[in-house]
């Protein structure tokens, strides 16, 4: 026999006294299961590289929505339209709505007020876009009932004023005739549409008025004197 | 060291310690596993003072071996290291339950008639599973000197075995 033959042998009588495979795993479980918590090295890398995507979108969100820096023109500004629509379009009544556009009114007129000391020139589009904001800022205003408004309409008309203003500054600003006379346009076109707008204002109030001097004559079973000095009343107060 | 190290320690060393338990309390399966456990559940709570400088399987077999004697010692009081290391291994139940083949029985019997440093040897190296160099770490000798002697001990063995 060889001698390791006799060591194999050896080995052989060794393996008899192996635990059972099952109580190895018991055991093992119940050293495991008495570990304290520790996430692995790879969920660390994980969890990092999540935490940090997740700042730097916020962060690049949260500069891009609220600092002066990004200006029409500028990469991030989709970002602040994105999250301006998203803030238009989730809110839940027409007066936090108005209220809401109203301050983004504001925000374009205040980007449109620093491209103005910075002497950026605004691109025709801009100015068109920047008119267009006016515009539906009146118009959320002005579906508001009187007790809705609180203060918003006032609001309103001071940013029309603004409006037109920055929009003044910066057609002098342009260096071009041709670029003035663009401006020129998009300011012509806004001053119509308002023109418009505030003709169909008066047609409605007079009509309002109409119907409610109807009902009161309807109203007015009695003397012809009071009529006609209620009438006078009303279009006084008209 | 840090206890998340301890279910690779574990897997390296629970054979080895379930063997020289299961040797010295007489086969008794269930026995050597309950001791198996409290060994490894003692060396859990106290691993993160674990020295590394001192062997790994150094530090566990001292752990099983004082756990041993502490439960022997509830038995019969006045029991020894030597008395542990020796007369349990002499003991034949492990042998009979092992169901031991006519040859294993044979070359046990043999090993018996070894000089006790040489049996002990080869039971730490071929039944209990130890390297060299972890009872080399042990004995405080070196792991070649034990491969030498151990190469000599099986030479023996082997004529005891057919001078039979």
């Amino acid at each position: 026999m060889f001698d390791w033959i006799v060591g194999k042998k050896l080995d052989q009588i060794g393996r008899l006294a192996d635990p059972d495979r099952a109580f190895v795993v018991a055991l093992g479980t119940r050293i495991k299961s008495e570990l304290p918590h520790r996430f692995s090295p790879h969920w660390k890398v994980l969890a990092g590289s999540l935490t940090g995507i997740s700042c730097l979108l916020v962060g690049t969100g949260s500069y891009a929505y609220a600092s002066d820096n990004v200006l029409p023109g500028s990469p991030l500004y989709s970002i602040r339209e994105g999250l301006e629509q998203a803030e238009t379009t989730i809110a839940p009544t027409p007066a936090i709505r108005a209220a809401v556009t109203v301050r983004h009114m504001q925000r374009r007129i205040h980007e449109q007020e620093v491209m103005n000391v910075k002497k950026i020139p605004a691109n025709e589009r801009q100015m068109q876009r920047f008119a267009d904001a006016m515009e539906v800022t009146i118009d959320e205003t002005s579906r508001l009932d009187d007790t809705e408004k609180q203060g918003l309409d006032t609001e309103t008309a001071r940013l029309e004023e603004k409006f037109a203003k920055a929009v003044r500054v910066s057609k002098d600003q342009e260096p071009t005739t041709k670029a003035k006379e663009r401006l020129e346009t998009i300011l012509d076109r806004q001053t119509t549409r308002l023109q418009e707008r505030v003709k169909k204002l008066e047609e409605a109030r007079r009509e309002h008025f109409k119907t409610l001097l109807d009902r009161r004559s309807q109203a007015a079973t009695g003397t012809s004197e009071d009529h006609s000095d209620s009438k006078e009343r009303e279009q006084s107060r008209d | 060291m840090e206890q998340h190290h301890f279910p690779t320690f574990y897997k390296k060393n629970v054979k080895r310690i379930y063997r020289f338990l299961y040797y010295r309390v007489g086969g008794d399966k269930q026995m050597a596993q309950d001791l198996t456990q409290d060994v490894f559940l003692k060396a859990f709570q106290a691993f993160d003072r674990y020295d590394e400088k001192v062997s790994a399987s150094a530090w566990i077999f001292t752990i099983a071996r004082n756990h041993l004697l502490n439960q022997l010692a509830k038995k019969k009081p006045q029991v020894s290291l030597e008395e542990i290391e020796n007369t349990t291994w002499d003991r034949e139940d492990w042998a009979s339950r092992a169901e031991l083949s006519y040859d294993q029985k044979r070359m046990l019997d043999a090993m018996k008639q070894l000089p006790a440093d040489d049996a002990a040897l080869l039971r730490r190296k071929h039944l209990e599973g130890w390297s060299f160099e972890e009872i080399a770490t042990e004995m405080g000798k070196t792991p070649g000197a034990l491969r030498v002697r151990a190469h000599r001990a099986i030479k023996e063995l082997k004529r005891i075995l057919k001078k039979r």
